[in-house]
């Protein structure tokens, strides 16, 4: 065994092994976008080239070792599918109850964070027209008990609610502005779901969008000397 | 097809606002409880007047004269009443004290009628006559000093401004 053989066992072995980390790098990643089953391949045609064997030229320029058995190098076309814009997805979402599951097709998503979004604006909306309600209501009590009788706390009738003093209007007062707190905190956490969801289905999907390529080649039929075969699979993503 | 989606949506979220939006109460004016027609009571009654406080040494008891014939009309010189019915027989009257280590007169009117100082109360419809008396009010025997006494009438929604204070000695 010379010392260009050597050379290139040494070149092939590193090959291998560059080549089995872009593979194991490739799966991992493809598992972590929950893409499939890992498999690094999402062309949608193979092409397959038979290839000539050719001889070797050594590094002195004379004939090396002329390898037997076929090579074929696979071609994988991209798969792409059309594109979401992510920010035009997410205005929709902000602005449309359930909007944003108009762009990735998950109505009963869109169903639920619509009528939850419907049913929180609701709330928001009452709560503040009780609020306001309430506020007026005080204000007018606190007022009239200053001017009427102000070393007495006198008992005024609320519709439908009987007579309160103005510490006990103040009180609803307060319970209200409560309320609206607590229903646009209610809001945010369901519009900052929404979101995110629209987030993540939307950049699932356009990861599909990403042309990918693999170009593949492997040796078959190695001979004694060089008892080892070689794949190459490469996943381009760009 | 997307964008009339949604449009849709759009027009659906402003109308079942609207539709909701006819439950909720309306703010009422500044002025509205200024209405005495909203206030429980009505009109504030007049107090009744203490004519006396007498303490009885023998048995250790308190006696308290008031008087609130409201024969005399509001502008009368004794006259608990009750404007919005135009007698006093549905009047209560309330009796207040304190002792000589918190003395009237109070820098803040409001403590006149406070709970601390309440003692008990008595209706109008309990006598008949005029004065009236206030009895068996029992004073310990390890207490010498001042006390002061003061009354209101209440016609179950409102209570009066209090009456002139009038205070007895304890020896």
């Amino acid at each position: 065994m010379n010392g260009t053989h050597n050379m290139y066992v040494n070149l092939r072995i590193t090959a291998a092994a560059i080549m089995l980390c872009c593979m194991g790098a490739t799966i991992c990643h493809a598992r972590t976008c929950g893409l499939g089953d890992g498999s690094p391949v999402y062309g949608l045609e193979r092409t397959e080239l038979l290839l000539a064997e050719a001889a070797k030229e050594n590094l002195d320029g004379t004939e090396g070792k002329r390898y037997t058995g076929n090579r074929i190098v696979s071609n994988v076309y991209p798969q792409k599918t059309e594109e979401i814009p992510l920010y035009q997805a997410l205005a929709v979402d902000f602005f449309v109850p359930g909007g944003g599951s108009l762009y990735y097709n998950n109505y009963y998503w869109g169903a639920a964070f619509g009528v939850l979004k419907c049913a929180g604006a609701w709330v928001v909306y009452h709560y503040y027209r009780k609020w306001e309600y309430r506020r007026s209501l005080y204000r007018s009590a606190k007022k009239a008990n200053e001017m009427i009788d102000p070393y007495h706390d006198l008992q005024f009738r609320v519709p439908g609610e009987g007579y309160k003093t103005v510490d006990e209007l103040k009180r609803d007062y307060d319970r209200s502005a409560q309320n609206i707190t607590f229903a646009v905190i209610a809001n945010v956490l369901v519009y900052v779901v929404s979101l995110y969801t629209t987030y993540v289905f939307v950049k699932r999907h356009n990861e599909n969008s990403i042309p990918t390529f693999e170009i593949g080649a492997w040796k078959e039929g190695a001979d004694a000397e060089t008892g080892y075969a070689v794949r190459l699979s490469i996943t381009h993503r760009m | 097809m997307l964008y009339g989606k949604i449009i849709s949506l759009l027009l659906i979220f402003p109308v079942f606002l609207s539709s909701t939006a006819c439950s909720v109460d309306n703010p009422v004016e500044k002025s509205y409880f200024t209405d005495l027609s909203r206030i429980k009571g009505g009109e504030k009654p007049a107090p009744p007047q203490i004519i006396s406080v007498d303490f009885l040494p023998a048995e250790r008891e308190l006696q308290i004269n008031f008087s609130s014939d409201g024969s005399d009309g509001p502008g009368g010189p004794d006259g608990a009443y009750d404007p919005d019915t135009g007698t006093n027989e549905n009047l209560v009257y309330y009796l207040y004290y304190t002792d000589g280590s918190d003395p009237p007169p109070f820098s803040d009117e409001h403590r006149y009628y406070s709970e601390i100082y309440y003692l008990g109360y008595v209706r109008e419809s309990e006598y008949s006559g005029d004065p009236k008396l206030i009895n068996e009010i029992y004073v310990s025997e390890s207490f010498a000093g001042t006390l002061y006494f003061w009354m209101t009438s209440g016609d179950g929604g409102r209570e009066s401004d209090r009456s002139d204070i009038a205070e007895v000695v304890i020896p």
